[in-house]
């Protein structure tokens, strides 16, 4: 247990006995979380984690080959869950985090009574009879983006990084590392996240869920909100006022709104 | 010549050697100084009110949405992205990024402020060592794929003294497994 909790820089904090699990996208970390945490710690158990291989979790147990695949991210959630013994959990989970999410709650129902999915989308690519809102050529770009942005992250930064492995204290924060990551390792994340494709999975999901959709997001775009909302079965659909691709971050206490109202309803 | 006309600060604004601007809580334009609008060949009329993300290729909007803006908001600055802003004509203006967020009392945000300095000839510079950077690791990887294809013991030290590499051959012989466990077992055998 404790291994999984260092691995993925896994933090619990709140007083309720509901477990409220927040996943964060691909990009940065826990700290995404921010500014709606506060909002479920007097009611909830808020469990925060890591990805590994993002934040500061520990990148020694990073694996190419385990994490070539969603799936890889997906057993994380489950260590977790098991670690920390959690059942019905309500899982939070933005961008690639979503369809994380449902691949675990595929493997494992139990785990969970209800899943949140901010900005989802099961596929990027535009392919026939399907708009991701992406073509290769945009993705490349995305990756000359990243690459060239390596550069604030070099090797001599790696030492300090890791000088943070020591577990904060519970509930706060680390900012140092917020969305650096190492290269290879995000270059893998970036293209597991955007080139998969798991519009078959949507239709396997058992377990209660809501699409939150942002307005104006390039990354999943109201009609792939749609199609993930038409292709799992009893699936709630709320459009959020919030632009761009992290309502979490941008929009704060209308996501908090919308997460509450789902999850209080029986 | 009256100092004070020299440092007027709006001048300083509209004129300074880097481009500048502000983005509101949902990423637009709010102000923009003229050296932005000469280099990028618009009028302010044309760029006031639109997303910044606007001015960069689908790629960079991408790159924008999930890493510049989490950090300006969340962390509240970025430092030194480096990122391609599209001008007018089309052309790309390949520029080093810095912003800062601007908080209210309660330390809600009110908006990013942003500084763009050209770096167009450091840029040519960069890709070139970029690439030689590459092409050395696309290089190591390859010698070390060979050398464990060997059936010889290879190993390599540094100058004081300590084994820095050894070959698949060599972790096989002495019973080493991996390469993550191949340092911490030659230091034990070592001590």
């Amino acid at each position: 247990m404790e291994s999984i909790i260092k691995r993925n820089n896994v933090n619990v904090i709140g007083s309720g006995e509901q477990v409220i699990l927040f996943a964060h996208g691909f990009g940065c970390d826990q700290n995404a979380w921010k500014f709606v945490v506060d909002a479920f710690t007097e009611n909830y158990k808020v469990v925060l984690f890591d990805y590994t291989g993002s934040g500061s979790s520990d990148v020694g147990q990073y694996n190419a080959d385990k994490y070539s695949k969603l799936e890889g991210y997906a057993q994380d959630v489950l260590d977790i869950c098991e670690a920390l013994e959690i059942r019905n959990s309500i899982f939070v989970g933005h961008s690639v985090s979503s369809m994380i999410g449902i691949l675990a709650a595929i493997e494992h129902p139990e785990y969970f009574s209800k899943l949140v999915l901010i900005g989802p989308s099961p596929r990027y690519l535009n392919a026939d009879n399907y708009s991701g809102g992406f073509e290769q050529k945009d993705l490349e770009g995305l990756f000359e983006f990243m690459e060239n942005n390596y550069l604030g992250w070099s090797s001599f930064m790696a030492p300090a990084i890791m000088g943070n492995a020591e577990r904060p204290e519970l509930g706060e924060f680390l900012t140092g590392s917020f969305c650096s990551t190492d290269p290879d390792i995000a270059r893998d994340f970036a293209r597991v996240t955007f080139m998969s494709d798991n519009r078959a999975d949507l239709a396997k999901l058992q377990v209660s869920s809501l699409t939150l959709q942002c307005s104006d997001d390039i990354i999943a775009p109201v009609s792939v909100g749609q199609y993930v909302h038409q292709h799992i079965p009893g699936n709630k659909f709320v459009q959020l006022n919030a632009a761009g691709h992290c309502p979490h971050i941008s929009e704060p206490d209308e996501t908090i709104a919308a997460i509450r109202s789902f999850i209080e309803q029986n | 010549m009256d100092v004070q006309a020299i440092i007027d600060l709006e001048d300083l604004y509209q004129h300074a050697p880097c481009g500048y601007f502000s983005l509101s809580t949902t990423g637009k334009i709010i102000k923009i100084n003229q050296t932005l609008l000469n280099w990028l060949g618009y009028d302010q009329q044309e760029l006031l009110n639109q997303k910044f993300s606007g001015l960069l290729s689908k790629g960079g909007q991408m790159h924008f949405e999930m890493f510049f803006w989490p950090m300006a908001t969340v962390n509240k600055r970025v430092n030194e992205f480096s990122y391609e802003v599209l001008k007018q004509n089309g052309s790309a203006l390949p520029v080093l990024l810095n912003a800062s967020a601007k908080l209210d009392d309660d330390g809600k945000l009110m908006a990013v402020n942003v500084v763009l300095t050209d770096i167009s000839e450091r840029k040519a510079f960069e890709r070139e060592l970029l690439q030689s950077k590459k092409s050395a690791e696309n290089e190591k990887k390859r010698v070390q794929f060979m050398a464990d294809l060997v059936p010889e013991i290879i190993w390599t030290a540094t100058a004081q003294g300590r084994i820095d590499y050894v070959n698949a051959r060599f972790c096989q012989y002495f019973d080493c497994d991996g390469q993550d466990t191949r340092f911490g077992f030659i230091l034990s055998k070592g001590s």
